[in-house]
Order: structure tokens, then C-alpha cells, then sequence
């Protein structure tokens, strides 16, 4: 493993921020322009937009969702062949979101994103993030090990618990 | 300031041996690769600190996913930091705070980031997705799936209510 050039790392470092801070400015083209190749990975729900296009849109629906998304990096680090973000993603539920109607609730979200190189050409954006912070902040979910996230996942699914509660008695 | 050479294939060999350890079950050399045991993990907010808390943290998981086994993806290694792309792979056979067991199986890709202050490591950051488990075990639902949708509109009447009528008012 060879120790990374520093003016590679100063060119990758350059990039994330503008990245970010575009984003931030809702200059989206200028973040499109980040990317040597643009492709996001979002690990919790599976979707990957590749290309301009693909990515176009997703940065559509979720400003359309949350209109004032905004990120603050917390800290970084340098790889090899990636740049990996810890950061703070902050916006207001003002528009649907798929099919869910805005709910008018704020959400705060800690996300690790690695942003993946090629030299110094930004490939992908690959994001591990957690689903419920969101949909809990954003009322549409409850914590399942909380009191009333207990009794709510027993009205909702009376069989899959019923099947535990059963196999824990039986021992089997 | 570049990271040794050196350094960084000893941080990673520590790594490897500490996922090694809990894919055995093997809590005490788990235990030994800290210098100071620390988890954290960002989703829920949850910490354990000192080595009492961070075995009594092994001993519930391994309860409630006794086969769990970890593979590792990916090691990004920086100046002060491994950080470990990996998928997690288990049964829940257990179980797990007053939820009981399920018997089904989970598989979930996750991040965590392996502090380091020199060669000593002094926690272990997790990034990962509740909700992909939960729908694993079979105790959430997709929100934007036709049952969760419907689940979502029985369980929580009052903040969906306000959205709709937020919606047809445009305010």
C-alpha cells in the first residue's frame, strides 16, 4: 500500500467539500459537476442512481420532500481510494415524500457517506444512514422497543409475535 | 501527515482479529484487541463503555443471534481510523429486550468506524440500519409499501390526518 499523495488528497478533499457545500447552496448542477461519474448507493433502502439523469431526479424528490436539507461535516477521513464523511444531514418534511404527505416535521440525521475515487475523479457516493431516526422524527414510526412501539407492533403484527411468544414457550 | 506503512497493517491485523474473535464467540480476545473497550452506535444513540458493559452488550446479541457471523467487505484505513465495510449475517433464535425470538434470519450490510490513538484501539463506531432488521424479523414494514402505508395511516391517524389536510390547504 503506498502512502497517498498529498496533492491527491488535497484535490479529494477539495471536491467533497464542494460537493457538500453545493449542496448546501442548492447548486445542484455544480454538485453534479463533482463527479467524474455520478452514482449514488444507499445502503439502508437498496437504491442506486447512476448517471446524470438517475441522480438529477433523486436530488429532485428530495429537495422537493425537504426543501431546506442541508449538511454539516463532522469529520473525515482519507482512504486509499475514498474520501468517508461523518456528517449531520438537517431538513423540514414540507413535501411528499413518495407517497407520504408532508408531515411539516424536522429531522436530524447522523450519515456516513464515502465518497469513492478514481485518481482524483469522484465515482460514486455510497451512504449508510439509519431509516427510522427519520421516520420516527418525522412521526411515522416508533421506536419498536419502546413501551408504546411494543404494544404497536403487537396490534400490527399479532402473528409474527404470537409465532415468538409460542416457540418461547414450547422451547422450539 | 501520511500514515507508516507499518501502522496501518497493524491497525488492520488488530481489526481482523477482533472480528475473528466475535465471529467465534471468542468475547475475552475480542475484549483484549481494545485498549479501552467503547461501543457506539449512532442509529439509536446507544453507548457502552468499559469492558464490563461492552461484554454485557456481546452476551444479550449472542443470545438473541447466536450463529451471528460478520463478514468484512471492505477496510478503508486512514491516519487515525479503520473504517470496516462488512455485512452481518444471523438467526434470531433468542430473545432480544422483551421482543421474543422470531426465528428469522437477518443479513445487513453496515459501517463501523475502528478508533485508533496510535496503535491502541478505543472504540468501535457502528453505522447501520435499524429499520432493514426490523423488516427482516418481521416487526416493521416498509413505510411506502401498500401494507405499511395502511399501517402507518391505523398507527399514527393524527400526524397523517394533519399531512392530508396540510396537502389539500396547501399550507
Amino acid at each position: 500500500m503506498a502512502p497517498l499523495n498529498p496533492l491527491t488528497r488535497k484535490k479529494r478533499e477539495e471536491i467533497v467539500r464542494e460537493h457538500m457545500d453545493s449542496e448546501n447552496r442548492h447548486e445542484f448542477d455544480a454538485t453534479l459537476d463533482t463527479f467524474g461519474h455520478p452514482r449514488y448507493e444507499l445502503i439502508a433502502t437498496g437504491e442506486i442512481y447512476d448517471g446524470t439523469e438517475e441522480v438529477s431526479g433523486y436530488y429532485d424528490d428530495t429537495r422537493r420532500a425537504f426543501p431546506d436539507q442541508r449538511n454539516e461535516l463532522l469529520a473525515l477521513h482519507h482512504a486509499d481510494d475514498a474520501v468517508l464523511v461523518e456528517a449531520v444531514v438537517r431538513g423540514t418534511h414540507k413535501g411528499p415524500l413518495r407517497s407520504l404527505p408532508p408531515t411539516g416535521r424536522e429531522f436530524e440525521l447522523p450519515i456516513l457517506a464515502i465518497f469513492m475515487f478514481d485518481g482524483d475523479e469522484l465515482t460514486c457516493e455510497r451512504v449508510y444512514f439509519d431509516q427510522l431516526t427519520v421516520l420516527r422524527q418525522l412521526g411515522i414510526a416508533r421506536d419498536p422497543l419502546s413501551l408504546t412501539g411494543r404494544l404497536q407492533t403487537l396490534v400490527t403484527h399479532p402473528w409474527t409475535i404470537g409465532r415468538g411468544v409460542v416457540r418461547r414457550v414450547t422451547g422450539r | 501527515m501520511a500514515l507508516l506503512e507499518t501502522s496501518a497493517t497493524r491497525r488492520e491485523e488488530l481489526v481482523r482479529k477482533h472480528v475473528d474473535a466475535e465471529n467465534a464467540a471468542d468475547y475475552e480476545t475480542a475484549l483484549a484487541t481494545f485498549q479501552h473497550p467503547r461501543y457506539e452506535y449512532v442509529a439509536t444513540d446507544e453507548v457502552y463503555d468499559g469492558a464490563e458493559e461492552v461484554m454485557a452488550h456481546w452476551k444479550e446479541l449472542d443470545k438473541a443471534f447466536p450463529d451471528q457471523q460478520i463478514e468484512i467487505t471492505k477496510l478503508h484505513t486512514s491516519d487515525d481510523a479503520v473504517l470496516m465495510e462488512a455485512i452481518a449475517r444471523g438467526t434470531h433464535t433468542g430473545p432480544y429486550r422483551g421482543l421474543p425470538p422470531t426465528g428469522r434470519k437477518m443479513e445487513q450490510q453496515f459501517l463501523a468506524i475502528f478508533v485508533f490513538e496510535g496503535d491502541a484501539l478505543v472504540c468501535e463506531r457502528v453505522y447501520y440500519d435499524t429499520a432493514t432488521v426490523l423488516q427482516q424479523l418481521g416487526i416493521a414494514r416498509e413505510p411506502t409499501s401498500v401494507t405499511g402505508r395502511l399501517e402507518t395511516a391505523a398507527s399514527h391517524p393524527l400526524t397523517i390526518g394533519r399531512g392530508i389536510v396540510r396537502r389539500v390547504i396547501g399550507r
